[in-house]
């Protein structure tokens, strides 16, 4: 379970948004993540998940790929329908999960 | 300009110098000190030279009227960070003027001139922290936010991350969002 005051600070910046759980693993849907300049489209949906997916220790999952950012992007199922992430690991579990999101983010600078 | 342009202009023009004229016309003393005036309770003579006192330190002013800006500019505190001035009076509270509006010194009761710096509240890794207001270097903002000069420091605008470079600046007004993070991820 997402702590609130976490799930708050997210709020503060994105408007609303949801906690999921699938596999015993935390996920929080952000219905309009802003994606950093460069990035087309800018802006779309996103699965930040907070626990270990695939050998990964976080993730963050977008609604589409974004070409030319990233590498290695790859589809996966989760919560009934498919997400894009690319390769991008060490960003740890332990970390609020506004930290985990901007580190996420800066992997697509 | 056209010719309805010039004749407001002349017109406002016309109107100050007859507000200049009538002044100069009532001046009763050479310096009025109005910290004097207040303490003994009598009215602020029009004068040619306004002594004020702002924050400790006495100033002469050749006006009747002075801005909240030309305060702070007097006491020194029109740099990057935001100060607030305020009219304190013998009695009663202090009364913020904002830097635009025009304090009469001829006003009874005006004692001295006080700063004071502009509080604004920010939230930084999800706690609300109360800071002044004004012009910083991020390295700076690090330093009045408690963190870590090693941790990116990201500001969220409009829902986007935005990560800061040590060597850029913020302008801080209030209800800023600030994200820190340590540099992990990579790719894999």
């Amino acid at each position: 379970m997402v702590a609130p005051e976490n799930l708050d600070e997210l709020r503060a910046a994105f408007g609303e948004v949801t906690e999921r759980v699938e596999g015993g693993v935390d996920l929080v849907f952000l219905p309009r993540l802003v994606l950093p300049e460069g990035c087309a489209p800018r802006e779309m949906q996103a699965l930040l998940c907070l626990g270990q997916h695939g050998g990964y220790t976080t993730r963050l999952f977008l609604q589409q790929a974004i070409p030319g950012k990233g590498a290695n992007w790859s589809s996966h199922v989760v919560l009934g329908r498919p997400w894009w992430t690319w390769s991008w690991n060490q960003v740890p579990a332990s970390l609020r999960p506004a930290e985990i999101l901007a580190e996420h983010l800066r992997g697509l600078r | 300009m056209n010719s309805e342009g010039l004749n407001q202009e002349l017109g406002a023009v016309e109107q100050a110098v007859a507000i200049e004229a009538a002044e100069l016309a009532a001046i009763e003393v050479e310096l009025a000190d109005i910290e004097q005036c207040c303490l003994q309770g009598k009215p602020v003579p029009p004068a040619r030279v306004y002594r004020i006192k702002v924050d400790n330190h006495y100033h002469e002013w050749p006006k009747a009227h002075i801005t909240g800006n030309q305060l702070l500019h007097l006491a020194g505190r029109d740099g990057q960070l935001v100060f607030e001035v305020f009219e304190n009076f013998r009695h009663g509270d202090p009364e913020l003027i904002s830097p635009h509006a025009e304090a009469n010194l001829r006003k009874h009761g005006v004692e001295r001139f006080t700063t004071a710096p502009k509080l604004v509240q920010v939230t930084i890794d999800g706690k609300q922290k109360t800071i002044q207001a004004g012009m910083y270097t991020v390295t700076e903002l690090k330093r009045v936010l408690g963190i870590d000069p090693s941790r990116v420091l990201d500001e969220v605008i409009g829902g986007e991350f935005k990560e800061l470079p040590d060597n850029g600046t913020v302008h801080v007004k209030g209800g800023e969002i600030f994200v820190s993070h340590v540099r992990q991820g990579q790719s894999s």
